[in-house]
């Protein structure tokens, strides 16, 4: 119990913390808007990707659908934005139901190819289908409604509607920390045959955690496409925004609370700084620093932390180790 | 207590492929017993096991289990009704500690955070892990992780219990250490197969014992009966 | 009639080079059961080095293939030494993380060096064809695809005549018999990631007379090479040729009769329903 509150406090500083970011950085608040948003979307990829250890490298497809629904609803049929938000959250819901009951039976690396090969199909459906999604050239938001006279396109009112994205995102990784949900995606993630002697359905586990992911994840997407008010099947939909989903949540490190947001403040941050030498700068840190995560930090940015500590507060040998979490 | 044995397998077959693993094996297990099943290696004990507990699906033959017909049910589903099962290689889950992994079990029966870890708690003190809790599970030694496997199966509340080779590798005070835990375990009620090949340990547990060899059944009787039998002893000696 | 032979045909064409990037991935799942996922990469690689050889130096590129071979072989065992050998034990996902960063490395160094714009090379058989019983032929693409042949043949020499070929196979078959054999399974690994990646590179060169190059490419070419190995069988380096052809002919005929817009979703499609219905791929089982 002591656990789960610490977690939820340190939770809430965060959401505070970051509540000042448009007072310190007023004129980077484009980047605030994509490192908190960046940060939300990795933390729905890693509902399916960290915790139950599906490794997703199609969830661009998901941003899409939840940015083109919000666009297209808006657009042809007038519907606002939080409707069109809400209507893209269920659509990516039962299209991941469908999605994951056709994968999940695939095991290793064959699950990881069937999204790529997922998320591209409908990048080209996105493409070729013009009447519907306005083909190769995109959509144009141009204008919305204001609620309570809020402009939506003003950044810093971008600004708070993905920092309350991220806290839904931060609150759901929460809810898996503890949750008899969240402990049966790790127990899949750790050992899905050993799982299945536990009770838990592996298959059904992973649809319904596809879900929660997919409709988390377009959440994020319909913000995205508030924040671009432009975009296009290349932007949205594309498989290097998938691929960098999951880096900065793998980075970070995938299957923690906190992993996926660090991971995005860390990358993106690094990505600004560069990108006045290198223009795509940002990938190819992501590349370098993938691989030395992979190669010397396997637990990602959180993991490596906890192990710092843990080696500087390790007591004597053969004194024995505190136990947490005592018996109530 | 149900009428009935409590599990019952029909002339089971299993074949892979052109290998007969299993040929025509059956056996019944009445509840509250505590059921020995040997053979020399590779005479298919974990093949059997795995078939009785849903991960594998007999190519021929029939397992009920409770009076139900069970054949080729997932091991989900089989843990729910009240089964659980060790692995003769354990496989614990080992990021998560060894609170966790009994939570999981726990987990089964109730959706409650606070009612999973009382009973996660119960089962750690009636195994003895209480001081490795906060433990990662792969940090535990060969015992441990063997006694961990043992808690998991026993937080899923089951009725009947498949131990595979759970005292291999073990010391004899480890080895004393689980046995006491088995009868404490049948003691509340669960019936118990155990696979095991340090003898000592099977024959003073038992109530019965069958004996398999190359897939087939070839003995069955108290442990003195088996134990006499010269097909059994030929078994073994010829191994 | 002389329509459909002419799509079959360019299908057929380029479906062998389709092959020729396939089987490499083929060849490194099979014995090391790693997914490559930094493969295109390897070919557009291989496409910059004929490029710059051809700008530089006026090599062709059919004359820089062995140049190209050699060069490929010694990068993967480089790359296989430095990268995938020392995380050879774990789980699956985390090779496929350190292949995909090994791939942005790549494609984000060739950008650094070459720029975003797309370049090609224009030599004197560049548009030359041939006709033969009213269909035309793409010279290029025919020459490539003799060359892919040619390549492929000497591949499987290679697995079944020689010491090292029987060494990759085993490996495949079973790491720790062949460990026990004697055989050094980690020079089998890294010559087969060695192999691998010369092939990528050697198909990146037979295309580069055809196609425009982009640091962006790769991406492209690594999906082409999944649906042609998921097609032919994981680890199934024959297995890989019909693959190919498949890719390359249903592409063809897909664009042709029903739309050229989603010409590459029907290779996608193909791909899924082979994954889903025979994992194993259309011909058999895994072997080398």
């Amino acid at each position: 119990m002591r656990d789960r509150l610490k977690t939820l406090a340190w939770l809430g500083a965060v959401l505070v913390a970051f509540t000042l970011y448009p007072w310190a950085f007023p004129t980077k608040l484009n980047l605030g808007v994509v490192i908190v948003l960046f940060a939300g979307m990795a933390t729905a990829w890693d509902v399916l990707g960290g915790w139950a250890g599906q490794l997703s490298l199609g969830h661009a497809a998901l941003v899409g659908i939840g940015g083109y629904t919000l666009a297209l609803l808006s657009l042809r049929a007038g519907v606002p934005p939080w409707w069109g938000l809400l209507a893209g959250m269920a659509l990516t819901g039962a299209v991941a139901a469908v999605w994951g009951w056709i994968v999940f039976r695939l095991r290793g690396p064959y699950f990881v190819l069937s999204t790529i090969a997922v998320a591209e199909i409908l990048r080209l459906v996105a493409i070729n289908w013009k009447d519907l999604t306005g083909g190769a050239e995109g959509l144009f938001l141009r204008e919305l409604p204001r609620p309570f006279g809020l402009d939506l396109f003003n950044r810093t009112v971008e600004f708070y509607l993905v920092l309350a994205y991220l806290g839904v995102a931060l609150l759901v990784a929460w809810w898996l920390s503890w949750s008899r949900f969240g402990y049966s995606l790790q127990a899949i993630r750790e050992d899905q045959d050993s799982a299945m002697a536990m009770g838990i359905n592996p298959t059904r586990t992973k649809i319904l955690a596809f879900m929660v992911s997919a409709a988390l994840t377009a959440m994020g997407g319909s913000l995205y496409a508030i924040y671009l008010s432009f975009f296009e099947p290349h932007i949205v939909l594309d498989i290097g925004l998938s691929v960098e989903l999951a880096l900065i949540a793998y980075i970070g490190g995938a299957g923690t609370v906190f992993g996926p947001t660090i991971g995005a403040v860390v990358l993106l941050a690094a990505g600004d700084l560069f990108r006045n030498y290198f223009q795509q700068a940002n990938l190819l840190i992501y590349g370098i620093l993938i691989i030395l995560v992979v190669r010397f930090a396997p637990e990602g940015m959180v993991g490596g932390w906890h192990a710092l500590v843990r080696r500087l507060v390790r007591p004597a040998p053969g004194v024995p180790v505190e136990v947490r979490g005592e018996r109530p | 207590m149900i009428a009935g044995p409590i599990l019952e397998v029909e002339r089971v077959h299993q074949n892979f492929g052109g290998l007969l693993a299993l040929q025509d094996v059956s056996l019944s297990v009445e509840e509250g017993e505590i059921l020995g099943l040997i053979g020399p290696n590779g005479a298919g004990k974990t093949t059997l096991f795995n078939v009785i507990s849903g991960y594998l699906r007999p190519t021929a033959g029939s397992v009920r289990f409770l009076g139900k017909d069970v054949t080729g049910l997932p091991p989900y589903r089989l843990a729910a009704m009240g089964m659980g099962r060790t692995f003769q290689i354990v496989r614990p889950f080992p990021k998560l500690t060894v609170l966790e992994n009994v939570l999981i079990g726990a987990f089964l029966r109730t959706s409650s955070r606070g009612e999973a870890e009382e009973r996660a708690w119960e089962v750690l003190e009636l195994t003895g892990l209480v001081p490795f809790a906060s433990r990662p599970a792969a940090g535990l030694n060969l015992a441990g992780r063997k006694r961990l496997e043992i808690a998991r199966a026993l937080a899923l509340n089951p009725r009947l219990l498949l131990l595979d080779e759970v005292v291999a590798g073990l010391n004899p005070t480890e080895t004393d250490a689980t046995v006491d835990l088995i009868r404490r375990i049948r003691d509340r009620g669960v019936t118990v197969i155990i696979v095991e090949h340090v003898m000592r340990v099977i024959m003073g547990l038992s109530d019965r014992v069958v004996v398999l060899n190359y897939g087939r059944k070839i003995a069955e009787g108290t442990p003195q009966e088996v134990a006499s039998n010269p097909a059994v002893v030929a078994a073994y000696l010829g191994e | 009639m002389t329509t459909f032979l002419q799509v079959l045909m360019t299908g057929i064409l380029t479906g062998g080079v389709y092959a020729l990037v396939g089987i490499g991935l083929s060849l490194i799942f099979g014995v090391m059961r790693i997914v490559n996922f930094a493969h295109g990469e390897f070919v557009a690689l291989g496409m910059y080095a004929s490029l710059l050889l051809f700008q530089s130096l006026g090599i062709d590129p059919y004359l820089a293939i062995p140049l190209i071979t050699v060069g490929g072989i010694a990068l993967g065992a480089v790359v296989e030494r430095g990268f995938i050998a020392p995380i050879i034990a774990a789980p699956e996902h985390v090779s496929i993380l350190m292949t995909v960063g090994v791939g942005l490395v790549i494609s984000n160094l060739l950008l650094f060096g070459f720029g975003a714009h797309p370049q090609s090379i224009f030599t004197w058989y560049s548009t030359k064809t041939v006709r033969v019983a009213g269909v035309t032929f793409s010279g290029p693409l025919s020459v490539s695809f003799l060359i892919t042949l040619a390549v492929i043949l000497g591949l499987y020499w290679v697995l079944t005549r020689t010491e090292i070929g029987r060494a990759m196979r085993a490996t495949a078959q079973n790491r720790d018999a062949a460990e026990l054999q004697g055989i050094n399974t980690g020079v089998a690994r890294m010559l087969a990631f060695g192999i691998g990646v010369a092939l990528a590179a050697v198909s990146g060169t037979l295309l580069l007379p055809v196609l425009y190059v982009i640091p962006t490419i790769g991406g492209v070419f690594t999906l082409k090479a999944f649906v042609v190995t998921v097609l032919g069988g994981m680890g199934n380096v024959l297995g890989a040729i019909g693959g190919g052809l498949i890719l390359g002919v249903t592409e063809s005929l897909g664009a042709a009769y029903i739309s050229s817009g989603y010409r590459d979703a029907f290779g996608l499609i193909a791909f899924l329903a082979v994954l889903l219905l025979r994992p194993a791929g259309l011909f058999g089982k895994s072997r080398v």
